[in-house]
């Protein structure tokens, strides 16, 4: 074993049913460096730091933590050997104070000491330069102040290492300047850290080292001077696939869908669309590019009538729909339809079947009994068309694989001959045959003259397949670019903040 | 009237309910909603009978057998607990189903052996061993002088001191020592907890032996601390339910469990004092009732239509928000003039309309501005009325207070009252 | 070392848990019957003249009947995952509502009587209900909890009436109701029969229309039914001819099984061809797809709980004015609470809430029956409990499978 490595894994796999989060992960930290974990959602981040703090127990290969080969089964076994998380939604009690929760991490004995614990943790937190009031309820503090507390929950632990799990997306600037100085101390006293982040200033500014992922599996690992930006994302977005997307224009001019500066703030206070104006065209594939969670899901929902916006405006048709719910766009005629992300847990009931998920569009019409007349022929029509491949169309939805679930999904949306069709991520994690239908089944669409939004991770369809690119960072527009003139890595630099200098 | 045997009889009741109420803290505070304290009551009530009739025959030692029946009621009441931890954490069923069914196992129990045993009896000297030769109380020396209060509170049943003693550990318990910190933690967030290094199902699992050994001292104190020498049918007489009622009320602190099961003996025992008659001539009027009812629906529809789209009301109750510094202690004082006029003015008919009249000015007025008080208001001066006019309605009061106070701490954002946030979902780790 | 996670499960798995769900359930029973002293032979002896008990069935219809009821109203709450257990209170409001009209129209035509008791006691328990659904829509109160709590409100108000207000005499005690009030009586063999024949030809037509047969159309030459669903219905055929030789003639018990009928009927058809019965499904499988649906979740919860209280309500007015003829605080005799776990045994299917409905009414009348040979009444809540727990148990091992642990590369 290499005495410099503090931790290193081998070889490490794991899966969920079908999908592999990690493939045969090789991946090394050294004492007192900063490493930078980087890739995009779905590439394995998430699943290899729970594997590392014990929360995820991985189906095969080996992980050494100071020299010794290590098994974690609970989380409290990594903690005790010196394995911190710092987790992006923070395990925090709400109802607590902040001493509270630090002792939560740190006592040792029966009874609480609390004029010792207050004395310690303030001593602590003078060691690392960390501000904050001991006595604040958790629900007062601002997402910064949290964080500090966290920090400190996980410092009065003596930690070795210590991951930040995107410990910037809920900052401001001048907490991110704070918290880089804490992590500069946290490093000097001789601690490891593993920084997860979508930003590509901030990597470079902090880091010592940058490990990629893609797809589950580690692409490469270099020291952050030896690289640049534009390196970084071409291991990122990998190597241009062919599609043979063959694409179709159109014509029309009239436009559908607009947004102006619609702002929205999620439950937890966060503002996750930021002045956020855009128009769609009749027959136009309107593409968002962005890293998952930066409003995307959000920007759907609002536009479905499922979710409230507190400023700015939407119009169908010129009509302002700002204020409508699902009910009342159904009511009012508006042809709209939404394939979203989550396709169990959204867009259809994962144990009913078929006909029924169907009928899910069109129950609502007028009179008291149900009437599966359009739902059953439609039914037909889309297991014709789209090859969908199932036992029996009266067998749970969910007994089917993700590829027949999607196309069921979309091809009831489309049934209704929709004005507006959005679409998020519906090519995720089907094989090749089922994507090139669903790409060629929004062409048709498009010619039909039908608006799309179309939202997606991969860069090589987004750039194909869409009219106009829309890049989303952090819930703000960075920009509306022609694809044409563009490449992937302009892309990928938007989507990791980076504004583009030239012109669209 | 409200005097010494009013209060001293009043613990006595709230003894059982401090016993079922504190043991099911316990259990909610690790967030596992246990409907079974019913049950638990009853057989550990079963089995302290039959342990101190056991110890008693064999060895004629009443203080021997007192013990003994406690500690097998004890041990009866954790076993039945554990059935219900290993069903709901192990086998992660519904907690609702699980523990009604617990209760109507544990009363089938507590019947079922209670009767088969129909032949045996007590000595009365057991009984004497918590309350004492006198039998009114086993006094605490000096304390006991003290008037009024003495007699009440440090004349009392062993049981009593018991529950004190067990009220001051479990405050201790809950704020001063690690693991009540956290379980504090695993019954708001287990996920959070998991990911500190606490072992979220041990804790579970030991909080609801502690919630069951501490229910059971209930049962045996029916059956032992009472007067109670032969099984009675029942013998918990729904007391269960009711400290279910109670831990919401005593906003999960072992001290409102204390002032709460007081409060709550003292209800349950108010329908013996003697009421005002003449005061009951408001009832009669069936005008008032129903304006008052009137005004109660009122609030909801006005509730509804002002928090939905925007309409005139909405626009209205803006206008209102924006006074409401002086607005607030101008409609209280409107409300209690009304109300004072109504009650007090019941000899005179004008005073009453008047008085009803103002009250309902101040209503209408409130419901715009804060629905959920007028709601409130009405619905308390309502009950009021009701127990004015017959007392036998104070036997709700336990319940319906319950009702009010849990709708009004659901629908209030403060953090420090509201119940344990994960209270009745089972908790499982590899959730993805 | 083991862990635990989800999973699907076939339908030979199911079978073979709740197979060994009944076996468990069965060795308990004997268990307990040694537990009390008796040899092996006494107990096989014991479980024999459970089955003589079991002819008592004018005691096992009038336990069933309502239960079932009771169940069948708390089945669609639950299937929209409101936690009603108020089943209590709301009978009870039911038969106050029904006995409240029976004593204003002492006297007055039996129909007409009747009818108006039958409304109202479907309104009283309705908006008894309804108060709990608001309290949850708009309050986010725990509806365990409130419903628990208004099943004790409703309970010290009828102890209020009998002491008061409707108090007759030197005892405290509610004068029966009248004739006039009183539903009628027919023979239960005639009853049962048209009872099962009525299952049977609405179990037959629901199964044609689902599976789109047409009886007499030249196309289909082979038998329609399935192995299952033909099993079922010559099981109900079966039964009826049964009743016809087993029941004595003479034996009568009131109509309220036709209340039964109807309820039954009328509840599957509003949970599984209504669009608000579909509503119900979505929302109670997933919220999210109900909202994305465009379905109002709390307005469906008003109705729902509107609706389950009035079929609870119903439970009672069969109560007071088939079964008890007289109103008392202690009307529900437990079947709100029973009515609860039927309701979740039965894992919320209509048909298997009947069936398993009048399986515990035999279950209870026969342990009451064998009561003279020393094994008490409570036995059935320990039996009911323990089968539970059972139950319950086997549910976990149908979601969930253990595996082992890691295995290095």
């Amino acid at each position: 074993m290499n005495n410099n490595n503090l931790l290193s894994m081998h070889n490490v796999t794991k899966t969920f049913g079908d999908v592999i989060a990690c493939n045969k992960i090789n991946f090394e930290v050294r004492t007192g460096e900063i490493h930078a974990v980087l890739g995009e959602n779905g590439a394995g981040k998430s699943s290899l730091m729970n594997i590392i703090s014990g929360i995820y127990i991985p189906d095969s290969g080996k992980m050494f933590f100071e020299g010794n080969q290590v098994k974690f089964q609970f989380p409290k076994d990594s903690i005790k050997l010196g394995i911190s998380m710092i987790h992006q939604h923070f395990k925090l009690i709400e109802t607590m104070d902040v001493l509270d929760n630090l002792l939560l991490g740190r006592s040792s004995t029966f009874f609480l000491n609390r004029q010792r614990a207050v004395s310690f943790f303030k001593k602590k937190a003078a060691e690392y330069k960390i501000n904050i009031d001991l006595d604040k309820n958790i629900s007062d503090l601002s997402m910064g102040e949290k964080q500090l507390v966290e920090i400190l929950k996980v410092l009065s632990m003596d930690p070795k290492l210590i991951i930040f799990d995107e410990p910037t997306t809920v900052l401001t600037p001048q907490e991110i300047e704070n918290l880089f100085v804490v992590m500069r101390n946290l490093k000097s006293m001789g601690i490891s850290i593993i920084f997860i982040s979508h930003k590509m200033n901030e990597v470079l500014e902090i880091t010592d080292r940058i490990t990629i992922l893609r797809k589950g599996k580690s692409i490469v690992t270099k020291d952050t001077i030896a690289v640049n930006t534009a390196q970084i994302c071409e291991y990122m977005v990998g190597q241009p696939i062919d599609l043979h997307i063959k694409k179709v224009t159109t014509d029309f001019t009239k436009t559908i869908l607009e947004l102006k500066g619609v702002g929205c703030v999620n439950e937890e206070g966060t503002k996750v669309l930021d002045d956020v104006s855009f128009s769609l065209r009749k027959g136009e594939i309107l593409g968002i590019a962005g890293i998952n969670g930066h409003g995307q899901k959000e920007l759907c929902e609002v536009i479905a009538g499922i979710r409230h916006i507190q400023d700015g405006a939407i119009f169908f048709h010129h009509k302002d729909i700002t204020k409508f719910s699902v009910k009342e766009i159904l009511r009012e005629g508006i042809q709209m339809s939404f394939v979203p992300e989550d396709r169990l847990g959204m867009g259809l009931v994962p144990h009913m079947n078929v006909v029924d998920n169907v009928l899910l569009k069109d129950y609502y019409k007028k009179g008291i009994f149900l009437d599966y007349s359009w739902s059953e022929e439609c039914t037909k029509e889309i297991v014709e068309e789209l090859d969908v491949q199932t036992s029996s169309v009266y067998a749970p939805i969910s007994l089917m694989s993700g590829g027949n679930i999607q196309k069921v999904l979309i091809g009831r949306e489309i049934k209704t001959n929709p004005e507006l069709l959005i679409t998020a991520y519906p090519v995720r994690g089907l094989d090749i045959n089922t994507t090139l239908k669903i790409y060629s089944l929004l062409q048709s669409q498009k010619q039909k003259g039908v608006g799309i939004i179309y939202i997606a991770e991969d860069l090589d369809s987004l750039l194909e397949l869409s009219d106009r690119l829309l890049v989303l960072h952090h819930g703000k527009v960075m920009g509306i670019y022609d694809p044409s003139k563009i490449t992937k890595e302009d892309v990928g630099l938007m989507m990791v903040g980076r504004k583009l200098v030239k012109n669209a | 009237m409200l005097n010494q045997s009013f209060f001293i009889q009043a613990i006595w009741i709230s003894i059982p309910l401090l016993f079922g109420c504190l043991g099911t803290i316990y259990s909610e505070k690790s967030g596992m909603l246990n409907l079974g304290t019913e049950g638990i009551m009853m057989t550990s009530a079963v089995f302290s009978f039959l342990g101190a009739y056991g110890v008693y025959e064999a060895s004629n030692n009443v203080v021997l057998a007192a013990i003994v029946g406690v500690i097998c009621g004890m041990i009866a009441g954790v076993l039945l607990n554990m059935i219900y931890a290993v069903i709901t954490i192990v086998f992660k069923a519904n907690q609702t189903v699980t523990g009604l069914t617990l209760a109507t196992l544990g009363i089938g129990i507590g019947n079922f052996i209670g009767k088969a045993n129909n032949d045996k009896t007590l000595p009365i000297s057991i009984s004497e061993v918590f309350r004492g030769h006198a039998a009114s109380g086993i006094s605490i020396p000096v304390l006991s002088k003290i008037p009024f209060i003495g007699s009440v509170l440090f004349t009392q049943n062993l049981f009593f001191y018991i529950a004190i003693i067990l009220v001051i550990l479990s405050w201790i318990y809950f704020t001063k020592t690690r693991p009540g910190l956290y379980v504090k933690a695993v019954g708001d967030n287990p996920g959070s907890a998991e990911s500190m290094s606490i072992n979220v199902n041990k804790y579970k699992f030991i909080h609801l032996i502690i919630a069951g050994a501490i229910i059971s001292l209930a049962g045996s104190f029916f059956m032992l601390g009472y007067n109670n020498t032969k099984w009675l049918e029942n013998v918990s007489n729904g007391y269960g339910w009711i400290a279910i009622a109670l831990v919401i009320f005593s906003s999960w602190k072992p001290g409102g469990a204390l002032l709460g099961s007081v409060f709550f003996g003292a209800l349950l025992l108010s329908f013996t004092l003697k009421s005002n008659p003449a005061l009951a001539v408001i009832f009669s009027k069936t005008y008032i009732v129903l304006i008052i009812l009137v005004i109660i629906s009122l609030c909801f529809i006005i509730y509804f239509k002002s928090n939905n789209k925007s309409n005139w009301l909405t626009d209205i109750k803006d206008k209102l928000a924006g006074q409401q510094k002086i607005l607030r202690p101008l409609l209280l004082a409107f409300t209690a003039i009304g109300i004072g006029l109504l009650i007090f003015g019941y000899k005179i008919n004008t005073l009453m309309i008047i008085g009803i009249i103002i009250y309902s000015v101040a209503m209408v007025a409130f419901c715009l501005y804060k629905p959920m008080y007028a709601l409130a208001i009405s619905v308390i001066l309502f009950y009021v009325i009701l127990c004015i006019a017959n007392k036998d309605y104070l036997k709700m009061a336990p319940y319906v207070s319950t009702v009010l106070v849990l709708s009004f701490i659901s629908a209030r954002k403060k953090a420090s009252n509201r119940p344990p946030q994960s209270l009745g979902i089972p908790y499982f780790r590899e959730e993805r | 070392m083991p862990r635990i996670i989800k999973k699907e499960s076939t339908k030979k798995q199911k079978a073979i848990t709740y197979v060994t769900g009944i076996g468990a359930s069965v060795l308990f029973i004997i268990i307990l019957i040694l537990c009390l002293g008796k040899g092996l032979g006494e107990t096989f002896e014991i479980l024999g003249d459970m089955f003589v008990g079991m002819k008592m069935f004018r005691n096992v219809l009038n336990l069933a009947v309502p239960l079932t009821i009771a169940a069948l109203g708390l089945a669609v709450c639950y299937k929209m995952k409101f936690y009603n257990i108020g089943g209590e209170g709301q009978i009870i409001a039911g038969a106050v509502a029904a006995c409240a009209v029976a004593r204003v129209m002492e006297g007055k035509n039996q129909f007409l009587t009747l009818a108006i008791m039958f409304i109202c006691a479907l309104i009283a328990g309705g908006i008894f209900s309804l108060i709990t659904g608001l309290l949850k829509v708009y309050f986010n109160a725990n509806e365990v909890i409130i419903t628990l709590m208004f099943n004790y409100i409703a309970l010290v108000f009828a102890e209020l009436l009998q002491s008061t207000y409707w108090r007759e005499g030197a005892f405290v005690s509610v004068r029966s109701l009248t004739d006039n009030a009183r539903l009628s009586n027919l023979p239960i063999s005639l009853m049962l029969i048209i009872f099962l024949i009525e299952m049977l030809i609405y179990n037959i037509i629901k199964y044609l229309r689902a599976k789109k047969i047409k009886l007499f159309s030249r196309e289909h030459k082979k038998f329609p039914f399935d192995v299952k669903h033909t099993v079922t219905f010559s099981l109900l055929i079966v039964l009826s001819i049964l009743c016809l030789i087993v029941i004595p003639n003479k034996l009568e018990a009131s109509v309220a099984l036709f209340f039964l009928l109807v309820v039954y009927i009328v509840v599957d058809i509003f949970l599984t061809q209504t669009k608000k019965g579909f509503e119900i499904a979505v929302i109670g499988e997933s919220t999210n797809t109900a909202i994305y649906s465009g379905m109002s979740v709390g307005k469906t919860t008003i109705i729902v709980t509107f609706v389950s209280g009035a079929i609870l309500g119903l439970a009672g007015f069969i109560k007071l004015a088939g079964i008890n003829y007289q109103f008392s605080p202690s009307i529900t005799s437990g079947i709100g609470f029973t009515a609860v776990i039927i309701a979740w045994l039965a894992n919320l299917k209509n048909g298997r809430i009947v069936v398993i409905g009048f399986m515990y009414a035999f279950l209870y009348q026969g342990i009451k029956f064998v009561e003279t040979s020393g094994v008490n009444t409570s036995a059935a809540d320990i039996i009911l409990g323990m089968i539970l727990f059972v139950a319950l148990t086997c549910e976990f091992f149908n979601r969930y499978k253990i595996v082992g642990g890691t295995k290095d590369a």
